[in-house]
């Protein structure tokens, strides 16, 4: 059996052959052999050259997360549908200046109004999760073109909040 | 003894008192929120009452709601955790009213402790060491104008009526000043339901030292002496340990009288930690008494041997302390590291989610406290504990190298965690040093990124990857599955097997 894997913008082969005393597996041309075990539904034991490896996986959609030791990984298996999307997700995160927010909670307070000039610093926006405040600044001199949100709405991690045109500046 | 108590709270302190309750023979009642219903806790109690939404306020917070539930099913006593509605004197004042037992001080006591003010001119009428700062919540920006005056840049904004660093802010400038107290207030009133604050001098390098104590309702008061906690973030313990480097044998004597001095000032009543910094000359200042089981108190527990819990329990009902403080031993060296659902790497930005799979460490001289479990979703309404995990062993740096451990088995997949940069925190020569202080995190890991994956395993993390999926595609073609399923064809290895 064949597959491929995107791990950190690589694409990975592996091919598996299922022997009846073990597996002998292809990984980027580089030849293991090796014996398993299932000790959890879980995880995976590999032995290989008298070394072992216990591999924790957990799927998330296309996503494999595998955690060895200390060490993770995250490994995506191609699916076209998915890379458009993502690539169209990269694509929408590179708007000037939109500021999303960090993670899921709750917008305690809008600081800023339509068309108001801010400076690098001022505050525009407080999100809250889980009891602790995160006040989105302005990084850059900006002049406010869109505010997304209102106080109290929830919003969901990289949602919009506020959409800043950077100031022209007097050259 | 009690037949039954209700635990007002959730997450890993409402299980561990659950346990305590079962190991007691007393039967416990869960509450829980709209996004609790799967929760550990509702699972792992006797009985469960629904409170409400999820906002704390309609919910964990819920005073009515929380007392009708104890009427309801019968509970004599409420344990209300920690956070939440534990120091709220309040709540204690309304389960008084109701013939139900608050398992801690009395509303009056709580009132005077939980009043971070009131508790500071308490100690400072007995001669006790306080950090220069105002004496009453400020009203107008007036108030802490002038006490600015008096104390100096950088000062500390904190919530009266607060605690574990919710509404605590640094202020280094005149510019800060009027933007921190208003968060601040705004964090109080979400947390604890009053947002009046005051300002403190800010030191720059103490080391957080905390006594537990434990006073009957007969007049006996007895410390378990410290834990230090001087690593933190946003002012929030993270890792704690008892014995601290820093408390030599005749520190630790006259800190443990101080804090039973002023636990009997107050006429405070069951467990309490009263909270000192400690200065690089030894000079120690009171800075609050939290009167509450505390998140730390496990590492108490291993290093003395004496179960904070069953003793709450037993105070509340009525019962004497079993000991006298100088029955009182610490053995060993305990530490703790709280788990939290939050990105290190981000600022420690709460990292709410499914959890897809965790595994807890284990082994001789580990203790986790853990509230979640694999498959469920972390919300964002809380505050993002997971889990604590406790070490014991002989001494510290045997204690140190066994969290290493720990924490290099602790696996949470789905959402980011603070395990991975605690181990760094762990393993840092300055820790292992013992040059603890409570900006450590600041100086030591200002930009922290986690280390990338050994890229040595990533050959067997893509033959693993790709086992699961083959499996996956397996279960899916049932008629498939004999002849694809490794896992039924390939026998169990044994280890130290021969090469293949």
């Amino acid at each position: 059996m064949d597959c491929e894997f995107w791990v950190d913008g690589k694409l990975h082969k592996v091919s598996l052959e299922i022997r009846g005393d073990g597996i002998t597996a292809v990984v980027d041309g580089n030849l293991f052999e090796l014996d398993i075990s299932r000790p959890s539904p879980n995880s995976i034991s590999l032995l290989v050259g008298g070394k072992t490896h216990l591999a924790h996986i957990a799927r998330d959609g296309n996503r494999i997360h595998i955690a060895i030791g200390a060490s993770r990984f995250v490994l995506e298996e191609p699916q076209r549908d998915n890379a458009l999307g993502a690539l169209k997700e990269k694509a929408a995160g590179q708007v000037e200046g939109t500021i999303k927010a960090p993670m899921p909670g709750q917008v305690i307070k809008v600081n800023v109004t339509q068309g108001a000039a801010v400076q690098p610093g001022d505050s525009l926006v407080v999100v809250e999760a889980m009891k602790m405040e995160h006040e989105m600044r302005a990084t850059f001199p900006a002049v406010v073109e869109k505010i997304h949100v209102q106080s109290g709405q929830q919003v969901d991690a990289f949602q919009p909040l506020v959409d800043l045109k950077p100031a022209e500046t007097s050259a | 003894m009690f037949k039954k108590i209700l635990i007002a709270n959730r997450g890993e302190i409402a299980l561990r008192v659950i346990r305590a309750c079962r190991e007691m023979g007393i039967a416990t009642v869960a509450v829980y929120s709209a996004v609790d219903r799967e929760a550990r806790h509702v699972q792992m109690s006797d009985e469960a009452v629904f409170l409400g939404p999820p906002a704390p306020l309609e919910s964990y917070l819920n005073i009515k709601a929380i007392v009708s539930a104890a009427q309801k099913t019968g509970a004599e006593a409420i344990h209300p955790g920690y956070g939440f509605l534990a120091e709220n004197p309040l709540f204690a004042g309304r389960c008084e009213e109701a013939g139900i037992v608050f398992i801690g001080p009395d509303s009056k006591a709580l009132a005077l402790v939980g009043d971070k003010v009131a508790s500071r001119k308490t100690a400072a009428g007995i001669g006790v060491l306080i950090i220069p700062g105002m004496m009453a919540p400020g009203r107008e920006m007036r108030d802490f104008e002038e006490a600015i005056q008096k104390i100096g840049y950088p000062a500390l904004v904190k919530a009266s009526g607060g605690g574990g660093g919710k509404g605590m802010h640094i202020v280094r400038s005149a510019k800060e000043l009027q933007e921190r107290i208003e968060a601040s207030r705004r964090e109080a009133r979400s947390a604890f339901g009053d947002d009046s604050v005051y300002l403190e001098k800010y030191l720059e390098q103490p080391r957080h030292v905390e006594f537990q104590v434990l006073a009957d309702r007969h007049g006996n008061a007895v410390h378990l002496f410290e834990r230090e906690c001087s690593i933190q973030r946003r002012h929030q313990k993270i890792v704690e340990e008892t014995p601290s480097v820093a408390v030599s044998a005749e520190l630790r004597a006259r800190m443990g009288e101080v804090a039973v001095a002023i636990i009997r000032a107050t006429h405070y009543t069951n467990a309490g930690t009263v909270e000192f910094l400690l200065d690089q000359d030894g000079n120690f200042y009171f800075l609050e008494v939290n009167a509450r089981i505390q998140v730390e108190h496990p590492i108490t527990e291993m290093v003395v041997g004496v179960d904070l819990v069953h003793q709450q329990i037993a105070i509340a009902a009525g019962e004497k302390l079993p000991f006298r403080q100088e029955e009182l031993r610490q053995r060993g060296h305990a530490i703790e590291c709280r788990i939290y659902a939050e990105d290190p790497a981000a600022g420690f930005l709460p990292s709410p989610g499914k959890i897809l799979f965790v595994r807890e460490p284990e082994g001789p001289g580990v203790r986790c406290d853990s509230g979640v479990y694999s498959g469920i979703t972390v919300t964002p309404y809380y505050d993002p504990i997971l889990s604590k995990l406790i070490v014991h062993a002989e001494d510290r740096e045997s204690a140190r190298r066994r969290m290493i451990t720990a924490l290099a088995d602790y696996t949470i997949i789905g959402i980011q965690t603070t395990v991975e940069f605690l181990r760094e925190v762990i393993e840092h020569p300055e820790f292992a040093a013992g040059r603890t202080h409570t900006h450590f995190i600041e100086q030591h890991f200002p930009n922290w990124t986690p280390r990338t994956g050994d890229e040595a395993l990533l050959d067997f993390a893509l033959i693993a990857g790709a086992l699961a999926g083959q499996e996956r595609a397996a279960a899916r073609s049932s008629s498939a599955q004999k002849s694809l399923t490794p896992w039924q064809t390939v026998g169990r290895w044994a280890v130290g097997g021969g090469q293949n």
